[in-house]
Parts: structure tokens; C-alpha cells; sequence
């Protein structure tokens, strides 16, 4: 059916029974049914049902075939909040999480605002800052790894030959964790650059047209306008950025393995070690760790509806 | 006069350090593809070794004859490329059914759909290994794209981009007689095109860029994808560091390829998400 222009200008009308309307909607109905089932059916397989099964296996001992062995109660949780060595990977966690934050967040300032100001070549830095995207995390750690290597690796080369001292960047418990950290930062650094390019990017240039009359300078602008102004993306980089750190992974497998001595062990590591670790494949124990993680990303997920609904703008 | 010159002095920091960020930024990425092609004889001479005046083929090659990188490249674009397809189009069929087809209880719904994106695949992956390995699935490449065939992120982003579409040709579709496939893909898809492009280029870069999941569902290293291959490329050839580098650079040239040719497309749609 084709309704020309002056047809429809003509505003016939057009009279449809109730019937056939109602006909039309519960067509339309099954039609959206049929369109949803494929997306809730992979999410009930692999993300509720799943969901539901870390709970009930962290509520099952564990035979030694690694198969769930009967219910035990609470008791994989008494195992792992009395272990002293859990306290400890918390801790790691925490540092760990705490400082790719803030090291994402320092950085990307640093990098972006020089980015904002108008400047002739600033595109070609923009794509040059933003390009450690291309890199995935297997990539940059088996790079990293070559270059922080004890002994012939590049940074040690370069720092011995201005009289420095060799580091042991991955096999020291001391730098073992901040060699992790810095990979993950550089690995991230990218995103964080885009997303707050496109912060400052929304902010209204009459606001800071107007500050510029007020008197107000660069500096002060920026502390006192563009900041502020940016709150809201800040807010989410420290939201997301908590919770991609917490699930880290694969910097840890290449890097570390965990340790030394168990240095840069993080929650996902343990559940990881605990699961299919050589010496441990028990599930129940690994679910309980991995309820640990939920609650955790469920916390920070409610503080980031919360939070960003109102919008941070202070 | 005086100003001019303040603001020569400002940039020309500026700049100064904007080429330092760079430097540091961009050199490990330097360092792979340039360590690439570079003898394991030079690159343990520290800096000097990274002037890429030694270039040769010989550690790309040495790599495949360690790991079957050939292979597993093979198979990460077979995962990447069903992986995306899946996601892009059981995202856009749930999107549309959210935003056009006047279902009841689409708010509770989308609610579904947002609290799911709150549950961490590392919690959901013991649960998940133990299904797969129900279904005898461990060791296949399909195993390695089958959780993933739906995102709740990939979902979010096409209903926003469906939601901001103008009511007026919807109508103006609908007087027509065009029916749902027929507005979908002559006016909705072409229109959202932009969003479109962009949510199938970060859906295929996370699919190429997988690393736990199928750590754990294969064993055999030609059913492995690139990103394992490399990892194990690392710990088994550690005194070779340019045929570690020749991993991690067949790993990062496809990615680097992808968003060169679609850098313009890409800025927009990855933030598009993040604030609303």
C-alpha cells in the first residue's frame, strides 16, 4: 500500500475496527517475544543459571576429582575468611586496584588537558596517546615481561648503563606488584584518554568563554570550571577502572603467575589458583571466592547507579 | 607584543611535553612492532639494538615453528568473526523488541538486562567451565565464543542508539505498510549505521582480545586462540625476546589495521555507553 504525499495531506479518514487493531498489537507481541529469546536464553544459560550455581557450589565440599561433593554449610567461607593468607590477597587486591586507579586518573589528566588546549598537531598526539588501545592485555604483558626481564631485559640495560641498579622487576616481592601495575595502567591509559577527551570536549565553550572575562586564568579555569565539569567521567573512569583492576587476570597469569611468593596473588588470581591451580581444583572453595568478587562488583555497581544518576557536579 | 611571546613560551611547553607522553606512551608499542623484525642478537644490546636498521622476517617465522600461530590466528578470526556476528545481531533483534514492539514489562526487562551486566564473568566462569565440560565441549574452538553469543553491553548501546530515533519516520514507515524486517533494515539500521559500525568494532576487538575464558576451555595448542599461543610463546621461548615480540605483533597488527581504517567511527561509539 503506498499513500502519496497529497493522499495523506487529505487526512482521510481511516477507519480500522478495534478488532484488527488489537490483532496488529498481539502480532507485534509475539513478533518482540520471539526477537528476545535468543539474547535471555544465552543470559539464562551462562550468566543467571551460573549465578545461581557459584552460590549453591560454594555451599559444596569438593572430591578429588574436583566434582561437588555434598552440602558442608557455610564452611567453605569459614575456610577462607579464617585463612591468613586471604587477609593478605584482599590487601594486595586493594593496593592493586587503588593504584591503577589513580594512576589511570593522574595520567590521563596529565595527558588529556595539554590535548584540550588548540593547538596545531594536536590531532596527530591525540591518536598517538590514544593508541595503546590497539593492544590487547596478552600483548602487552608478553612485551612487558621481555622488557622487564632480570637479566637482559631493556629498562635494566638502559638503567645500568646510567649507573643504576638492576631491578628485580618481576621477581622481587617488592616491585612484583608495581610491575603489574604499570602494565595495567599503560594498557588502559588509551580508553581513559578517549573518554576524558570527550568530557572536555561537551563542556560548553561559552562557560569558559565567560570565566576568561571574569579574569579568571588558565589555571584557575581548569581547577574551577573544567574539573568540576568533568566530575560525572571521572566518576565513572574510578567506577570501571575499580572493577576492571578487581577482575585483572591476564597481566598476573603472564607476569607473575602470582607470585613471588605469592606477592601479586589478587582475588580473581586466587579463584583462578583455587579452581584450576595444580594443586587445588576445588570448586567449592573457588565459588566461594568468586562470591566474594560478586558482592563486591555488585557494591560498586549500585554506588555508580546511584551516584551517576544524580550526576557528580561539584 | 609581551603576549605573544608568553603564549610561544606556553606552547612550546606544552608540546615539550606532549612529545615526552608520547615517547613513553607509544614505546612498547615501538618496541613490539620494531622488536618484531628485529635479530634477538641486537635487541639484547639494550636501546641501540631497537634502531630498525636489522629488519628480517626470520623471528615472525621462528615464532609459527614453535607455536602453531598460523593456526591459532585461524581460529581467533573464527571466533572473533561468529562471536560479533552473534552478538551485533541477537543485540540488535533484543533492542528493536525493547524499543518497537510495545511489549509489556520492557522496563523490567531492561532491568534484567542492566543487573546482569553487574555479574562478573569470574564468578559466572566456574559455573560455566562446569556446564561446557558437561557437554563435552572442553578443547573445541567453539566453546571459546559459545557464552559470549549475547552482551548485555552490546544490547544497551543499539536500544540507546533505537531510542533516539525520530518517532515522525517511524510513523511515516508504518503509513507506508513497510513492516518490521522491512523498516529495520531499509530505515532504522541505515540511519543507526554510525552506532551500528562502531558496537560491531568493540564487540570483534573484546572477541579478538579474550584471554581467560579460553585459557581454560582448551588444552591442545592447535585449538588454542593467538592470545593463549603468545602467552605460552613467552614462557617457552623467555631468552628469544624477538620472537616473543613477533607473538605479540601478529597479535596487535589486526587491531591496529581495524581502528586505523575506522578510527572516525570509533571515538564516538565506545564512550557512548559510559554516560548517558
Amino acid at each position: 500500500m503506498t499513500v502519496s504525499i497529497r493522499g495523506r495531506l487529505r487526512a482521510r479518514p481511516v477507519s480500522i475496527s478495534a478488532a484488527t487493531t488489537r490483532s496488529w498489537l498481539r502480532a507485534d507481541r509475539r513478533f518482540g517475544v520471539a526477537l528476545l529469546v535468543p539474547a535471555f536464553a544465552v543470559f539464562a544459560v551462562f550468566v543467571f543459571y551460573p549465578l545461581v550455581k557459584v552460590f549453591w557450589l560454594s555451599m559444596q565440599g569438593t572430591d578429588i576429582f574436583g566434582q561437588p561433593a555434598g552440602f558442608v554449610g557455610v564452611k567453605n567461607y569459614v575456610t577462607t575468611f579464617t585463612d591468613p593468607e586471604f587477609g593478605r590477597t584482599m590487601a594486595q587486591t586493594a593496593i592493586f586496584c587503588l593504584a591503577v586507579v589513580s594512576g589511570r586518573i593522574l595520567l590521563g589528566l596529565l595527558i588529556t588537558i595539554p590535548l584540550t588546549v588548540k593547538l596545531r598537531g594536536v590531532p596527530v598526539f591525540r591518536a598517538l596517546l590514544t593508541s595503546p588501545m590497539v593492544v590487547s592485555v596478552s600483548a602487552a604483558s608478553v612485551a612487558f615481561a621481555a622488557m622487564l626481564a632480570p637479566g637482559t631485559g631493556l629498562l635494566n640495560s638502559v638503567i645500568t648503563r646510567f649507573g643504576g641498579p638492576a631491578i628485580p622487576w618481576l621477581t622481587s616481592t617488592r616491585w612484583a606488584l608495581v610491575s603489574v601495575v604499570i602494565v595495567t595502567v599503560w594498557g588502559s591509559i588509551g580508553f581513559t584518554v578517549l573518554l576524558l577527551l570527550g568530557a572536555f570536549s561537551g563542556i560548553d565553550a561559552d562557560v569558559i568563554e565567560a570565566a576568561h572575562l571574569d579574569g579568571a586564568g588558565a589555571v584557575r579555569t581548569l581547577w574551577s570550571i573544567s574539573l568540576p565539569l568533568v566530575t560525572p567521567t571521572l566518576f565513572f573512569v574510578v567506577v570501571t577502572g575499580t572493577v576492571e583492576a578487581l577482575t585483572t587476570f591476564g597481566q598476573i597469569q603472564i607476569l607473575t603467575g602470582g607470585g613471588p611468593a605469592g606477592s601479586t596473588t589478587t582475588l580473581v588470581y586466587d579463584i583462578y589458583q583455587a579452581a584450576f591451580g595444580a594443586a587445588s581444583a576445588n570448586f567449592g572453595l573457588a565459588a566461594a571466592l568468586g562470591v566474594v568478587l560478586f558482592l563486591l562488583i555488585l557494591a560498586l555497581s549500585l554506588v555508580q547507579f546511584g551516584v551517576l544518576e544524580k550526576r557528580v557536579n561539584y | 607584543m609581551r603576549r605573544s611571546a608568553r603564549s610561544r613560551i606556553r606552547a612550546t611547553l606544552l608540546y615539550a611535553w606532549l612529545c615526552a607522553a608520547v615517547l613513553v606512551v607509544c614505546f612498547p608499542l615501538y618496541y613490539i612492532f620494531v622488536g618484531a623484525l628485529t635479530p634477538t642478537a641486537w635487541l639484547n644490546r639494550g636501546l641501540e639494538g631497537l634502531i630498525p636498521i636489522h629488519l628480517t622476517l626470520d623471528n615472525v617465522i621462528r615464532a609459527t615453528e614453535v607455536m602453531p600461530l598460523g593456526r591459532q590466528f585461524l581460529n581467533s578470526l573464527a571466533v572473533t568473526f561468529a562471536q560479533t556476528v552473534l552478538q551485533v545481531s541477537i543485540g540488535i533483534a533484543a533492542a528493536y523488541a525493547l524499543v518497537f514492539c510495545r511489549l509489556r514489562g520492557t522496563r523490567a526487562l531492561f532491568l534484567v538486562l542492566l543487573s546482569s551486566m553487574m555479574i562478573p564473568a569470574e564468578t559466572t566462569l566456574i559455573a560455566n567451565y562446569l556446564t561446557v565440560s558437561s557437554w563435552h565441549l572442553i578443547d573445541t574452538v567453539p566453546v571459546v565464543f559459545l557464552p559470549f553469543m549475547a552482551s548485555a553491553l552490546t544490547i544497551f548501546l543499539f536500544r540507546q542508539a533505537f531510542l533516539s530515533f525520530p518517532g515522525e519516520l517511524r510513523e511515516a514507515a508504518l503509513l507506508d505498510g513497510s513492516g518490521h524486517l522491512r523498516f529495520l533494515f531499509a530505515m532504522l539500521l541505515p540511519i543507526t549505521r554510525p552506532t551500528l559500525i562502531s558496537v560491531t568494532l568493540v564487540s570483534a576487538t573484546a572477541a579478538w582480545n579474550g584471554f581467560f575464558w579460553p585459557l581454560l576451555v582448551t588444552n591442545s595448542p592447535e585449538n588454542r586462540t593467538i592470545q593463549v599461543g603468545i602467552a605460552q610463546l613467552s614462557s617457552a621461548e623467555v631468552n628469544d625476546v624477538g620472537v616473543v615480540l613477533a607473538g605479540a605483533a601478529m597479535v596487535t597488527l589486526p587491531v591496529l589495521l581495524l581502528v586505523l581504517l575506522a578510527q572516525r567511527f570509533l571515538a564516538g561509539g565506545i564512550t557512548a555507553g559510559a554516560l548517558k
